[in-house]
């Protein structure tokens, strides 16, 4: 039965991949949004700074589970384009559900860091990536929640397999399997934060 | 690849032994369907086309589905071809779901749909459906035989699975009460049921008496008569019923009923034959005194006979009139809360209310233990040397597994994975509820716990002389924001446990939504309730710091 688990590394690793192409793109450009959001609040500027923290209370406070449910029922499921109607796939609404939670925290991450540098304390950048590297890790776990409204993604590959074998080992088997790729990456960015808090006291 | 070729061998097996194969007998010629010389509306534009394109189902074999090349075959995919063939046009068949069939007939990119679309009221209010039905389907229970799950009211407050969406649903757990237990799709809510969560599941009879031929079991049984019977009706844009294309396609499923079309291509799809199309073919054959057809359009009316129809249509959601200001808030901001009208739906919300604050509740409760005895057992035996980082090895191991599996895929692991191997030893299954609570416990514990570990080492070093115990209020307020953020956080994720059943707010919300209740207000309710709702917790650890920091 491993065997015919391990035969499906392929369509799984595809499936990892989306997972992995959905938090790259949510915290790449949640953390631009965030940064925006937490240099308003930093420099005060008059009558956005109000705006940029409700801005990010909104985004701190809204799990992403029901924003991906929002924007699966909100969004439409076609748009036109020159023309000709285009499916807008489930894993872009996925990738929209993400860059809220990680523009809210990317806005208070760069407060933090603004201050600190402001106020001359060392180490401000690495206190920054040593967080940002774990709600890194935080967003390729919820990723998976994609599956819930139809993205193509590991869990949902998963799920795809497990109904086509009627047997609960076999289901067993192939959660088991996915979760190791999910272990395998949280490993490797263990690994890296170790490398990133060492430099961190090698620098202080 | 094998879901697809079963329905192909079984057809091949059918073809194989067609001897009883029923066939179609010539009709009257009041009964064939013709389109008029000039059509007008949609079904001129078919004919400008060239091509008839058709919205059917890929997930209802042998209904709708893809054959191996990815084609859609099937014997709504036959009827289509039919239609086309008499406009002499040219067919294209286009996939559409139970969720957005409608939309697309509406909006204009299909000319029609073929997809098992059972007749409500409330779906003749969205689109032009077409007199009279082409096939029917009603539900009925598959569930466990040793229970003599007979008939509904053995059913009285026992969880049944039910596929979220469907029309029947609402009657079921209202009239005959019983318990649902909500899934996402087919495969959800047999593995649900085959693992021990239900005692059966509640769907429509033609996908489920079929399943049962074609794997027969000795632990699970199919009901024989299905109840909630509703027509499989031919859908239009709204506005169209009336005119040509509507008018056509009716005539065509009349001509399908008195010619016998439609029993012939249940044969040829081996689905077992089902009265409700051979009462159709029986009245249909029949002849008026004058010898006509007794169902032909009357020439003075060009209607149907009424005898020759379904009934009106069952009724998924009563009718609840909205008090005046709901109505007037609707139309002054477009905030529609008139599922708040209704008791039956008002107190599925408040259920989901209670249960979304009991898991948040449990689930704060359950990881600040894990982080408080695990933190505790770290800094103790830590400074044991190897027997003692011997003992913390599987905690270790617990707090790494944890953290870094999705969530979502350990509520799947235990209550699907795990609860089908326990449930098919006959071992005792804790229920979902449960489940979730641990899961999220030890998924936000295991941060709580590295928080703790962190903030007690630091303080023994400051009080090498205290007992762990004595340390840990200082420890709790150095790791204070952290813990905050790691019980907002599970606060936030524990919508999760929908996906196993749990009738929490955000899963009920999506329920009420599939029921036809106002999209944009929900979602925007549910927003909203999270917003405050997490700004509460937030601001109740504020409290809970000034009282814990004053002594």
């Amino acid at each position: 039965m491993i065997e015919q688990v391990l035969a499906q590394s392929r369509y799984l690793g595809g499936g990892f991949a989306i997972n992995l192409l959905i938090s790259i793109l949510a915290m790449a450009i949640g953390t631009v949004l965030g940064a925006v959001l937490g240099a308003i609040r930093f420099h005060r500027l008059t009558g956005l700074s109000a705006a940029a923290r409700l801005a990010t209370n909104l985004c701190r406070n809204v799990p992403s589970f029901v924003l991906l449910f929002y924007m699966a029922s909100m969004l439409p499921a076609e748009i036109e384009v020159n023309g000709a109607i285009v499916v807008v796939p489930l894993w872009i609404k996925a990738t929209l559900a993400l860059i809220f939670p990680v523009a809210g925290f990317a806005s208070d991450q760069s407060l933090g860091y603004l201050r600190q540098r402001h106020a001359q304390i060392g180490g401000a950048a690495e206190t920054f990536a040593v967080a940002w590297m774990q709600y890194f890790l935080i967003v390729i776990m919820a990723s998976a929640t994609a599956s819930v409204i139809g993205a193509d993604e590991i869990v949902g590959r998963a799920n795809n397999l497990i109904s086509r074998v009627d047997d609960p080992y076999f289901m067993l088997v192939v959660y088991l399997y996915v979760s190791v790729w999910f272990l395998a990456v949280g490993m490797i960015f263990s690994g890296l934060l170790k490398v990133t808090m060492r430099r961190r006291v090698e620098k202080a | 690849m094998l879901g697809r070729l079963l329905p192909l061998l079984g057809l091949l097996a059918g073809l194989a032994g067609a001897v009883a194969q029923a066939q179609t007998v010539p009709v009257p010629p009041e009964l064939v369907a013709q389109a008029p010389d000039d059509p007008d509306g949609r079904l001129g534009h078919v004919l400008r086309r060239g091509t008839l394109i058709v919205g059917v189902k890929t997930d209802y074999p042998p209904w709708g589905m893809l054959d191996i090349a990815g084609n859609a075959v099937g014997l709504e995919a036959d009827l289509a071809r039919d239609l086309a063939d008499r406009l002499e046009v040219g067919l294209e068949l286009r996939p559409v779901t139970a969720g957005n069939r409608i939309g697309r007939v509406n909006q204009g990119q299909v000319d029609l749909v073929i997809a098992t679309t059972g007749d409500t009221y409330e779906r003749r209010l969205q689109a032009d459906l077409l007199q009279p039905g082409y096939y029917s389907a009603g539900v009925v229970l598959y569930g466990r035989a040793d229970l003599a799950l007979g008939d509904w009211s053995a059913l009285r407050g026992r969880p049944v699975c039910l596929n979220r969406g469907a029309y029947y649903n609402r009657a079921l757990e209202q009239d005959y009460g019983l318990d649902g237990q909500y899934f996402t799709g087919n495969r959800e809510s047999r593995l649900a049921l085959l693992y021990g969560r239900c005692v059966g599941w509640a769907f429509d009879d033609t996908i489920l008496t079929r399943m049962v031929r074609d794997a027969p079991s000795d632990d699970l049984a199919v009901m024989k008569q299905a109840i909630l019977v509703s027509p499989w009706v031919a859908v239009v844009a709204r506005g169209e019923g009336e005119r040509d294309l509507g008018r056509f396609v009716s005539d065509m499923i009349g001509e399908w009923h008195a010619s016998g079309r439609i029993l012939e291509l249940q044969d040829k799809w081996d689905i077992p034959r089902t009265g409700f199309l051979e009462d159709k073919h029986a009245l249909w054959s029949r002849r008026g005194e004058d010898g006509r057809a007794l169902c032909a359009r009357q020439p003075e009316t060009g209607r149907f006979p009424a005898e020759c129809l379904d009934p009106p249509p069952l009724r998924s959601v009563p009718a609840a009139q909205p008090p005046d200001w709901m109505q007037r808030l609707d139309e002054a901001t477009g905030i529609n809360l008139s599922v708040l009208a209704d008791a039956y739906d008002r107190g599925r919300l408040i259920r989901g209310l209670g249960l979304t604050l009991a898991l948040a509740g449990m689930a704060i409760v359950g990881a600040l233990t894990v982080g408080v005895v695990l933190g505790l057992l770290h800094v103790i035996l830590s400074g044991r040397g190897w027997i003692g980082r011997l003992l913390l090895l599987p905690q270790r191991l617990l707090v790494t597994v944890s953290r870094m599996t999705p969530p979502i895929l350990q509520l799947y692991i235990v209550f699907f994975g795990l609860g089908g191997v326990l449930a098919n030893s006959g071992a005792f299954t804790p229920g979902a509820f449960v489940i979730s609570t641990v899961i999220f416990s030890l998924y936000a514990g295991s941060t709580n716990t590295v928080i703790l570990s962190h903030a007690l080492e630091h303080e023994r070093g400051l009080h090498p002389d205290r007992p762990a115990l004595r340390l840990l209020p200082m420890a709790i307020e150095r790791g204070y924001d952290g813990l905050v953020a790691s019980c907002v956080n599970i606060v936030k994720a524990a919508g999760m446990a929908s996906a196993i059943a749990v009738g929490e707010l955000i899963s009920t919300v999506n329920l009420l939504v599939s029921e036809g209740a106002d999209t944009r207000t929900l979602m925007n309710g549910l927003l909203l309730f999270y917003f405050l709702f997490v700004l509460g917790i937030v601001w109740l650890f504020g409290r809970a710091k000034s009282w814990l920091v004053r002594p």
